[in-house]
This record gives C-alpha cells, structure tokens and sequence, in this order.
C-alpha cells in the first residue's frame, strides 16, 4: 500500500508540474490536467490512510499527512482566488510542501 | 517539443530535491555511515571499541557469561532467560540493596514487556533496586518495599496505569516513545536524593563504565548480558530493529567520548558490548568510532567541520539563489520565454549569489522585441558569454550532478579485467567511470531534450540534420569545458581534501558537486566567449 501510495503521488506531481507550469506561463490549466491531479492525489492520500490502519510496521506515516494536510491548505484556498498573481504564489507553496512530503515518503521506498 | 525543458527541469528538480530531502532525513533519524545495508557476511566478531559477543541463543550467552564474568556478585542465576520465565529469572538473580532509596515499578509479562523494562532492569541489578512488576492488574513484589520510598515508573500509562500507583507516595513516571528513547532518558536521568538513573550526560573525564547494546526484539539477550550491569557498570541501549543505530542514539555515544590527557594509551576505555546478531557491521564501525578516545578538549575528526560548515553556507545560498530567480522571473519577466528562466534558475541553484547578480545584470538592460513576442536585450559582450554559458550550464551541470547522485545511490559497476592492466588501469576505477558517465549521459540529454530544441525554435529556416549537429558539438565543447573544472575540484574534494570519501546522504557531497560546478562554470565563462564571437550561441535572449 506504501507503494500503491507513491506510485499515485508521483503521477499526481508529475500532472501537477505538468498545471504549474501552464500558470507560470501565464496560461489557463487545462481541466483534464488539473483534475487528474486532484484525483491521483486524493487517492494516493487515501492510499496512505489505508497503509496506516492496515500495516504491521511501526511507521504509520502520520508526519506525512501532517505535511500532506498543510499543502493542502494553499491547494484549496486556489480554488477561491481568481488572480493569477495570488494563484502562482499559493502554487509555489503548495508544489514545495507537497514535493517535500513526496520526497520524504520515497525515502522509506527506496531500497 | 517545448514540454521537453519542463521534464528536464521536473527530473532534476526531483532527483536533487529527493537527495536533499534525504539528506535531512539521514541526518535527523539515522546516523550518518551507519544503515543496516551491505554489511552481512564480513567479519563482524571484534573490533576495538566493541566487542560482538556472537551467539545461538539467550541460554547460550548466558551459559558463556556465567564462566567469562568470574565475579561472584555479577553472577545470575543458573537458569537461563526465557519468554516465559524473565521476570523469576530477574527476581532471582537480584541482590537487593538493604538501603535502597527507591524502588522501580516496570511492566511485566510479554516480551514487549521485557523490552521496555529492560533498561531499568540494568540499573536495578547495578544499584540492587527493589523491582515490581504490573502484569495482569496486579502487582508483583509490592509487599517487600515501604510506601515511603520513592517509586520511579517506567513505560507508558498503557503499560503501567496511574490507578495502580495510588498508594505511593512520590511517584514519577520516566516514559518515551520508543523502547529506544526510553534507553537513552534513563542513560542520562540521575536524581541524587534518591539515587536513581546512570546519570551519564557528556562526560569525558573516565573511562569507567560501559554499555550492552541490542534490540528490542532482542531484548531477551540483554537480559542474558545482564551481569555487565554489575561487572562493567554497563547501561543498556537499544539499536534499531533493523540493525542500524538511530541519530539520537549516535549523538549519545559521541558524547561520551573519553579524552586522553597526555597519551592515548591512558586507560580504562569505554566500551559497547554487542548481544544482538542483527546490529549491523556498519552500527558496530560508528559506535566504535564514536568512543574512539580523542586528544584533550577537542571531539576529534568527528562534529561540524570548517569545511563542512562553509559548503552547507554555500549550498544554502544557492537554494536561495534559485528560489529568488525563478520567483522574480515568474512575476517580473513575461516576455522571457520559459526555457531561458529554467536555465537560469538552475544555473542560480549552482552558482550562489553570481547566479542573481548575472540574472540582474541580463535584464536590467534595454530591451527590444524583435519578432512578436520574441525579446533581445543589449548587453556587452561579456555579458553575452555569461548568459550563453548559463543556458548550457544551467541544465548541464544539474543534470550531471543527477546523474552521479543516482550513480552513487545505486552504484556502478567497477571493472578489473586484464584489459585494464597498464596504462588504463584508471579506466577500471570508480571515480573515472563516474565522471564518464556524468558527461555522456549530461551531454546526450542536454542536446536531445534542450539544445536541439531551442536552436530549433531560433533558428527555423535552418535544416534539422544541421541544427542536430550544431547543437551536439556546442552542447559537448560547453559541457567539457564545465567538466574541466567540475571534475578537477570533484576529484580533489573527495579524493584528497575531505579525509573520509563522503556518500550520497552526507552533506559534503552535495557541496562539494555545488563547488565543483561553480568552478565549472568559472572555467566555461571564457569558452563561451568564443562561442558568442562566432555566433555559435545566442547571448542577447
């Protein structure tokens, strides 16, 4: 499930580079983008959520979605705000909190 | 063709933002050198901090312990420890202290059990500390102590509740997250009224005790070691399940390095007695490096280091650097064109503080667009070679740094075939092979995904055979011109100035590859002078 996890992060980073780099470019995000990133990433959490409760080690991961839930305050306050300007700098927050919960899991992954 | 800077920005912001996270990781939660991997089959029985006292089973050592510690008053009793039986094995084997101060109440029970009270058992059979135990509701050995001694709880509520305790008088609960940390707080915890805790906090004036390591899981093995706690005055600490040492645990033990005074012969020696056969090869070389006897006020070739310390500034700044520029150009510059901006943020990640003043310098200028939406700005020669040589440096040089960082993180095969006898012997070695492979590789993907592309899209009436070759002579005379300085300051960074060759998850690595590309850079500044006189490379974007 650890994997599971990582596999859908990873392509919900990739799909959310993918939507910043259409805003920095000052171009709207195609839906599809943006909407495959929000589903890959919900399910990766979700992913995580069942790690913890069905694992028998002793890392839960409960720092990782500390670190998942402040990314995802910037993600959501996006959605409320219509300025491109305000929307780049709530992306770069959330892209470098998110990354960083994402590096930490692969962390564990990796061999 | 233009997702393609995106996905080299994206390998490269996730390779180095991976490594560095790691590096975090490594430096909070596991000490540096001292993973579980690559170490089974050595030879692991001794070495000369710590002795590895190898064995089948729990009733085994304690059968070796009984005729190797020959002093009447650290003996146990004659039967051996067991799941079942640890708690009469204890109780049997204790010499109560008539005027103890205190007494120890602990979980009882399951192996669990044992392993968190493990730590105070060592103290307890050390000082002869009354000992009860809570199992199944109930507490056993309560009617030998008085109510008026102090009683020390150790573990958590779950183990021992509050309720339980309402008939002593002075109780304190010592608790932690882990077995682990609950070794380590009883290490340094010492109440002197009461006489209760090792008390071993940094102290480097003696030599005079000791300490048993092991696991949780085998915690029933350092039941067996127990006459150490008399024998050596050894505290008990745990290692981690997968035979690695924690940072904590790797602080700890550097803190109780012993100075000599006026020659390192000076004795007695502080010492580890591994009981776990888990606890890996590397754990044992750290530990035993760690209580290495170091000269007089001075922790030895151990702690943050001048080098260490300049490059992690160094390395910093370069994060800032590049988080500067990329936030600058993405709100102040529209009219640069998105790969240029990549190439100068990464370019600013490697090159701290020139980065931002190179940056400033390119676009302070006038400015003129010359095609709709394609912009050229005035600048000076030298300023055109500077930026001409960030945009091959600036995804150049990250992307070799990725390369040898998977490299590392991976490994590389070593060839010693008889080809390599003689004047090649140098191809067969690891830092060759390494430095090779960063070129090739940097190289193919520099011109494939980036240089290709963007002389595509300056040059559009050009043919694509001529644009390809153009790009790989420029691309590769760039990057070697990088690599000259690169790996000249690389190479004389681990293999002469830094005295232990660092891994991946250290710090010196990633700053000596800032280091190097700074240099690199230095040295390629000149080269594209040329490249901008022949018009080989655009300077004015």
């Amino acid at each position: 499930m650890e994997i599971t996890a990582t596999v859908l992060l990873f392509a919900g980073a990739v799909l959310g580079f993918m939507a910043f780099t259409h805003l920095s470019m000052n171009m709207s995000v195609p839906k599809m983008i943006w909407l495959s990133h929000v589903v890959l990433v919900a399910l990766g959490l979700l992913a995580l959520i069942i790690n913890a409760f069905t694992t028998d080690s002793m890392e839960k991961h409960y720092n990782l979605m500390v670190i998942f839930v402040i990314a995802l305050i910037p993600a959501l306050t996006m959605f409320a705000k219509k300025d491109i300007n305000t929307r780049k700098a709530l992306a770069i927050v959330y892209g470098l909190t998110g990354f960083f919960g994402l590096f930490w899991l692969i962390t564990y992954v990796l061999p | 063709m233009k997702w393609t800077y995106p996905i080299v920005a994206f390998t490269i912001f996730f390779v180095l933002g991976f490594g560095l996270v790691n590096l975090i990781k490594e430096d909070l939660e596991v000490a540096p050198w001292a993973g579980s991997t690559a170490t089974e089959g050595r030879l692991i029985s001794h070495t000369k901090n710590v002795t590895r006292l190898v064995n089948a089973s729990p009733a085994d050592l304690h059968a070796y312990l009984k005729t190797a510690i020959p002093y009447e008053e650290a003996q146990t009793t004659n039967m051996a420890p067991s799941e079942e039986n640890w708690q009469d094995f204890f109780i049997a084997s204790l010499n109560v202290n008539p005027e103890a101060r205190h007494v120890i109440i602990l979980p009882g029970g399951d192996k669990k059990a044992l392993a968190w009270s493990l730590p105070a058992l060592y103290y307890a059979y050390f000082y002869g500390s009354p000992v009860i135990f809570y199992n199944n509701g109930e507490l056993i050995g309560r009617e030998n102590v008085t109510n008026a001694m102090q009683a020390y709880v150790l573990g958590t509520e779950q183990m021992v509740p509050d309720e339980v305790l309402s008939d002593f008088g002075d109780v304190e609960r010592i608790s932690a997250n882990s077995p682990q940390q609950l070794a380590l707080k009883l290490a340094e915890y010492r109440d002197e009224e009461t006489e209760f805790g090792w008390g071993r906090e940094v102290d480097r004036d003696n030599g005079y005790f000791h300490y048993v390591l092991t696991t949780p899981e085998d915690a029933l093995e350092g039941l067996a070691a127990i006459p150490y706690a008399v024998s050596n005055n050894a505290s008990l600490l745990y290692a981690e399940e997968d035979g690695g040492i924690s940072g904590e645990l790797d602080r700890y033990a550097f803190a109780q390095r012993a100075d000599w005074f006026v020659t390192p012969s000076e004795g007695p020696f502080r010492h580890f007695w591994f009981v776990s056969n888990r606890i890996s090869y590397a754990a044992q070389g750290r530990l035993d490096f760690s209580l290495e006897k170091a000269e007089y006020a001075s922790m030895g070739p151990i702690a943050l280091g001048d080098t260490e310390a300049l490059l992690s500034i160094f390395f910093i700044w370069g994060i800032a650097s590049a988080l500067f520029v990329w936030i600058h150009s993405l709100y102040f510059l529209p009219m640069v064109n998105m790969p240029i901006k990549i190439g100068w943020t990464l370019a600013s990640l490697l090159l701290p503080v020139l980065g931002p003043v190179l940056y400033i310098n390119s676009y302070r200028r006038p400015a003129k667009e010359v095609d709709d939406g394609d912009w050229r700005w005035i600048r000076s020669h030298n300023q055109q070679s500077a930026t001409a040589t960030i945009m091959g440096f600036g995804y150049g040089a990250p992307l070799m740094i990725v390369v040898g960082f998977i490299l590392v993180w991976f490994g590389f095969p070593i060839f010693f075939g008889e080809g390599m006898e003689g004047t090649f012997f140098w191809l067969g070695a690891g830092m060759p092979i390494m430095m090779i492979a960063m070129y090739i590789f940097a190289v193919l993907i520099a011109w494939a995904l980036v240089q290709y592309p963007m002389k595509k899209s300056m040059m559009p009436g050009m043919s694509a055979k001529k644009i390809s070759k153009m790009a790989l002579i420029t691309t590769a005379l760039s990057m070697l011109a990088v690599s000259l300085g690169m790996m000249s300051v690389s190479w004389y960074m681990f293999m002469n100035k830094i005295p232990m060759m660092p891994k991946e998850d250290d710090v010196l690595w990633f700053a000596s590859m800032w280091l190097a590309s700074f240099i690199g850079f230095l040295v390629a500044w000149p080269f594209n002078w040329i490249f901008i006189r022949k018009q080989l490379k655009p300077g004015n974007v």
